[in-house]
């Protein structure tokens, strides 16, 4: 009876203390925006903003704000995304901002937010993005590639 | 005998599935650069402001609505909205639906059946959104790319409208945009 007791528990203790169900620990204001900046050296700012578009566009966004005195481009995507049993439309939201550091260096910042969007089609609840860290590397890096197809005239 | 030729069926069924009739469609994926060959198209024009003036009538003449407009980075953002009829499936499908709740109902859910059919004839409203892009290329030629979205919403009788689907346009959308591009870029031209 005690050796079945023991067995259980052993059971149930592989099954709820895998990694997996580890409390993760909260990104700090500095890390996310070490995470959603890079900076750029290109010849002006308007090379880097429409270099933005671009990706923006490659990732099928639209852009509903843009200013390029404070160097702001705002967009939108909705999509259908597949989850366990189904699937849900999205709305993922971006800002990106370009600020000068001083000669032909530029720093960008964007951020990105998802919503659920409802059965009206009305977007509501805030979702978390998974893991966040990959999709901005993975946004950085077209905006890499945006900046090289740009400078050879693709 | 019997046995071994049961046998021998069973086997011939079981590798038949391996015969690339079956085999699974690998979707392509589509890169960067072959989306924007589709949404891209180059034009001679004078200036920026040209091709974007040209992109603008364009879209007046379509009724789109404009949201966003920005001359310094050569950015327009539409939105237009109109209505789709329902496909004939889909009719067809409310009407079997109607008839078969009549008649488990024997004859009592006939009206709720009869405002259910209405939902069949009312067209869906469908929200399409363009981002158009121009930069320069070369001092005669200016480029001009477009992203466009659609929304398709379902307005349903004594109820709230549902969404039914959020779609990237099809290759098509782009093709007939630059068509009306062309036939601008002539009148402009012409200066007609």
């Amino acid at each position: 009876m005690f050796k079945k007791n023991i067995l259980i528990l052993a059971c149930l203790g592989l099954i709820f203390c895998p990694p997996s169900y580890a409390k993760q620990k909260e990104a700090s204001s500095l890390e996310i925006r070490q995470m959603q900046t890079r900076t750029y050296e290109v010849k002006n700012k308007k090379e880097l903003m429409e270099a933005i578009v671009n990706v923006l566009q490659d990732r099928d966004y639209l852009i509903n704000e843009s200013n390029y005195n404070l160097g702001v481009v705002s967009g939108y995507k909705e999509s259908k995304e597949k989850v366990f049993m189904g699937q849900q439309y999205v709305r993922y939201e971006t800002s990106v901002q370009i600020n000068e550091l001083g000669g032909k260096s530029y720093k960008v910042r964007t951020n990105f937010l998802k919503k659920l969007i409802d059965l009206t089609g009305t977007p509501t609840t805030k979702k978390e993005i998974k893991n966040p860290e990959e999709f901005y590397r993975e946004f950085f890096s077209q905006l890499d590639k945006s900046l090289f197809i740009e400078k050879q005239g693709i | 005998m019997k046995k071994t030729i049961a046998k021998l069926l069973i086997f011939v069924f079981i590798v038949s599935f391996q015969a690339p009739v079956f085999a699974k469609t690998v979707k392509k994926e589509v890169t960067a650069l072959d989306k924007r060959s589709v949404q891209t198209k180059i034009y001679d024009t004078k200036s920026e402001t040209e091709l974007m003036k040209m992109a603008l009538s364009v879209l007046q003449d379509e009724e789109y609505k404009i949201i966003n407009l920005d001359n310094d980075l050569s950015l327009i953002t539409a939105v237009k909205e109109s209505t789709r009829p329902r496909s004939t499936a889909v009719k067809a499908g409310y009407y079997t639906g109607a008839l078969l709740y009549t008649g488990m109902t024997f004859g009592m859910g006939a009206i709720i059946a009869w405002v259910w059919i209405k939902d069949a004839h009312t067209p869906y409203n469908v929200e399409d959104a363009i981002t158009i892009n121009v930069s320069d290329l070369t001092d005669k030629q200016r480029k001009i790319r477009i992203v466009a979205n659609e929304k398709v919403l379902a307005p349903h009788t004594g109820d709230r409208t549902t969404l039914k689907i959020i779609t990237e346009v099809a290759p098509q959308f782009y093709q007939d945009f630059y068509a009306k591009m062309d036939k601008e870029s002539f009148i402009t031209k012409q200066n007609l």
